[in-house]
C-alpha cells in the first residue's frame, strides 16, 4: 500500500510542474486522488476543455484515466470520457456534473489465485483480469483560481459508475475524487 | 493543496485491519474469482471450513464473529465465498449456478487447501444453503474421504419440507398477532400472501420478510444490528473488510432470482453418508424450523454413536450470532471427540 502512495504523491507533482497558467487557454489537466468504495486509494489523470462557455456557464469535454486498488478484492485501471456542465454558484465556486463512458479492467488484487485442474493438481494462475464496461455520474464542486502564477482549479467530486458485466450482472461501484487542473501552457 | 492531498491519502489508506488476519487468496474456477481467507490457529492442523447460505450469502461477512474467533483460538477457520456470491468476481454464467458445479467449486477448494496446508483435517461446517451443499458433496464417496466430520446448522438439506415447516412458522405467528390485534392489518396481509403463494419458491424474498418479522431469522431481535454481535454492522467492517458490501448485494440479488433450490431434496441419499456428524440447529429456527434436526438425524446413514443433535434454545436461524458460546462449545465437543 505505501508505494501506491509514494507513486500517487510524485505523479501530482510531475503534473503540476506540466502545466502553468494562461487564462486564454481552455484546456486544462490535472491528477486527481481517487478514492473507490470510501477507503481504497487510486489516481486518475485527468483533461478536459472548454466547448462553449460564458460568464456563468461552461460546456466541457473530459477525459480520464486512472487505477485504484481495492486491497483483498481488485485493482481496476480505466479510462473514461466524459461530458459535463459547469455552472458558477458564487464567486470562484462552481458546482459541475459529468456523464461518462469508459472502460475498466479489473484484476484481482490481495491473495495469490490458484486453478486446480480435474486430476486434483495446484498450480498458481496468472488472471489477466476482466474487462467491464464503464458508465459513470460524477458530480461535485469546483474553486477557480485563475489568476497568479499557478491559475489552478481544484475539485471534489463524488463519483457513481458501473461494472457490466459483473457475474452476469450489473455491479454499482462509489468513489470519491479530490483533485487539481492546471490550465496547459501555450 | 498538494499537502491536503497527502494528508488525506495517508489518513484513508493507513489503518489496522482486524478483518484480514490470516492467510487471503482466491480460488479460480470456470469464469469465477473465489476468495478464501483461512484464520486461526494453523498449527492445530484442523481446519473447519464454513460453507456460507443463501445461495448468494457471503462467508467473508462472518469473519470476526465472536463465535469464529473463539473457534480459532483452537483450530483454522476457513471462509470461502461461493461462486457468484459475497465478494467473488469474474463473470460466471447463470447457467452454472447449479448444485452440481458449487460441488465441484467445493471439492476444487477441498483439494487446494489440503495441497497448500499439508493435508489437514478438514471438518465441514454448512450453514443454511451450505447444509444442502455440504450434504450434495458429501453424497460422494471420494469426497467423503477428504473430510473428517460434519456440522450441519440449520441446514437446507430437504427444501420442500424446509418450506413447508417455514410457511406454517409464520402463519402460526400471523395468526397469533392477529388475535391479539398486533399490526393486524399487516399479519392479516400476510396470511393473504401465503394462501395465494403456498408453494412459493426460493426466489420470492417476501417469505424471508415475513420470516424475519416474525422472529424466525434472529429469535431475539435486540440482538440485531449491534456491531459487537454483528460485526456487519459496524462502520470498520463495512468499510475496512475483505467482504464488499456492494458487491454482496449485487451477487446476492442475481444468483437468489437465478438459482431456485426450492426442490433440492437429498433426504433419500443422506444415508450414504457415514461421516460423525454434529446437528446445531436454532430452536425457534423459522427459516428451517428445528424439527428439520431430527429429520437430518435420522436421514444420515452415519452410526448413532457419531452423530447427535444441539439445540440451541433461545436461537433462530443464526445461532452462531445469538448464542455464540453454546455453538462453539457444541462445536468444539464434536471436533475434540472426531479428531
Amino acid at each position: 500500500m505505501r508505494k501506491y502512495q509514494v507513486l500517487i504523491l510524485l505523479l501530482i507533482w510531475s503534473v503540476q510542474s506540466l502545466a502553468q497558467g494562461d487564462s486564454s487557454r481552455t484546456q486544462r489537466i490535472g491528477l486527481s486522488y481517487l478514492s473507490e468504495g470510501g477507503f481504497y486509494p487510486g489516481f486518475a489523470f485527468n483533461y478536459e476543455q472548454k466547448l462553449l462557455a460564458n460568464q456563468s456557464f461552461q460546456l466541457l469535454l473530459a477525459a480520464k484515466a486512472g487505477a485504484y486498488f481495492h486491497y483483498q478484492n481488485h485493482t481496476g485501471i480505466f479510462l473514461m470520457v466524459q461530458s459535463g456542465q459547469r455552472f458558477r454558484i458564487h464567486k470562484k465556486l462552481y458546482f459541475e456534473h459529468f456523464l461518462g463512458v469508459g472502460y475498466l479492467q479489473s484484476f484481482l488484487n490481495g491473495g495469490d489465485a490458484y486453478y486446480v485442474n480435474a486430476a486434483g493438481q495446484v498450480q498458481k494462475t496468472n488472471s489477466t483480469g476482466n474487462g467491464h464496461f464503464m458508465p459513470s455520474i460524477s458530480f461535485g464542486l469546483s474553486y477557480d483560481h485563475p489568476k497568479g502564477q499557478h491559475p489552478f482549479m481544484v475539485f471534489v467530486r463524488p463519483m457513481v459508475f458501473w461494472q457490466i458485466p459483473f457475474n452476469e450482472a450489473s455491479l454499482v461501484q462509489y468513489a470519491f475524487e479530490i483533485g487539481t487542473l492546471f490550465k496547459l501552457k501555450k | 493543496m498538494l499537502g491536503f492531498m497527502a494528508i488525506l491519502f495517508l489518513a484513508l489508506s493507513c489503518h489496522d485491519d482486524p478483518y484480514r488476519d490470516g492467510d487471503f487468496f482466491f480460488l479460480v474456477n470456470k469464469n469465477a474469482s473465489m476468495p478464501v481467507t483461512v484464520r486461526g490457529n494453523k498449527g492445530s492442523g484442523i481446519f473447519i471450513l464454513f460453507i456460507h447460505g443463501g445461495p448468494g450469502g457471503s462467508a467473508l461477512q462472518k469473519v470476526g464473529l465472536p463465535a469464529f474467533n473463539d473457534l480459532e483460538k483452537s483450530y483454522t477457520t476457513v471462509f470461502w465465498d461461493q461462486r457468484g456470491s459475497g465478494s467473488s468476481q469474474g463473470n460466471s454464467s447463470e447457467s452454472l449456478l447449479t448444485l452440481t458445479q458449487f460441488v465441484e467449486d467445493l471439492d476444487k477448494l477441498v483439494d487446494l487447501l489440503r495441497s497448500k496446508y499439508g493435508a489437514p483435517e478438514i471438518f465441514l461446517m454448512g450453514h443454511s444453503w451450505g447444509g444442502c451443499l455440504g450434504t450434495a458433496y458429501l453424497l460422494d464417496p471420494k469426497h467423503a474421504s477428504k473430510i473428517k466430520g460434519w456440522i450441519e446448522v440449520d441446514g437446507a438439506h430437504n427444501n420442500p419440507k424446509g418450506d413447508s415447516l417455514s410457511m406454517n412458522f409464520v402463519t402460526s405467528f400471523a395468526q397469533q398477532q392477529v388475535s391479539q390485534q398486533v399490526d393486524a392489518d399487516f399479519w392479516n396481509y400476510v396470511l393473504g400472501w401465503y394462501q395465494k403463494n403456498p408453494n412459493f419458491t426460493s426466489d420470492q424474498l417476501e417469505h424471508y420478510a415475513f420470516v424475519e418479522k416474525a422472529n424466525g431469522y434472529v429469535h431475539d431481535p435486540t440482538v440485531q444490528r449491534v456491531p459487537a454481535t454483528f460485526p456487519g454492522y459496524s462502520f470498520d467492517y463495512v468499510f475496512n473488510s475483505s467482504a464488499d458490501a456492494s458487491m454482496a448485494l449485487t451477487n446476492y440479488n442475481h444468483v437468489i432470482k437465478h438459482f431456485i433450490i426450492s426442490d433440492i431434496d437429498l433426504t433419500s441419499e443422506m444415508k450414504n453418508i457415514k461421516l460423525p456428524a454434529l446437528i446445531v440447529w436454532g430452536k425457534e429456527d423459522g427459516i428451517i424450523p428445528y424439527p428439520m434436526a431430527q429429520h437430518a438425524f435420522n436421514a444420515l446413514g452415519t452410526p448413532p454413536s457419531l452423530k447427535s443433535v444441539v439445540a440451541l434454545p433461545n436461537s433462530g436461524h443464526v445461532g452462531f450470532y445469538e448464542e455464540p458460546d453454546l455453538f462453539v462449545n457444541a462445536v468444539r465437543i464434536f471436533i475434540e471427540a472426531n479428531k
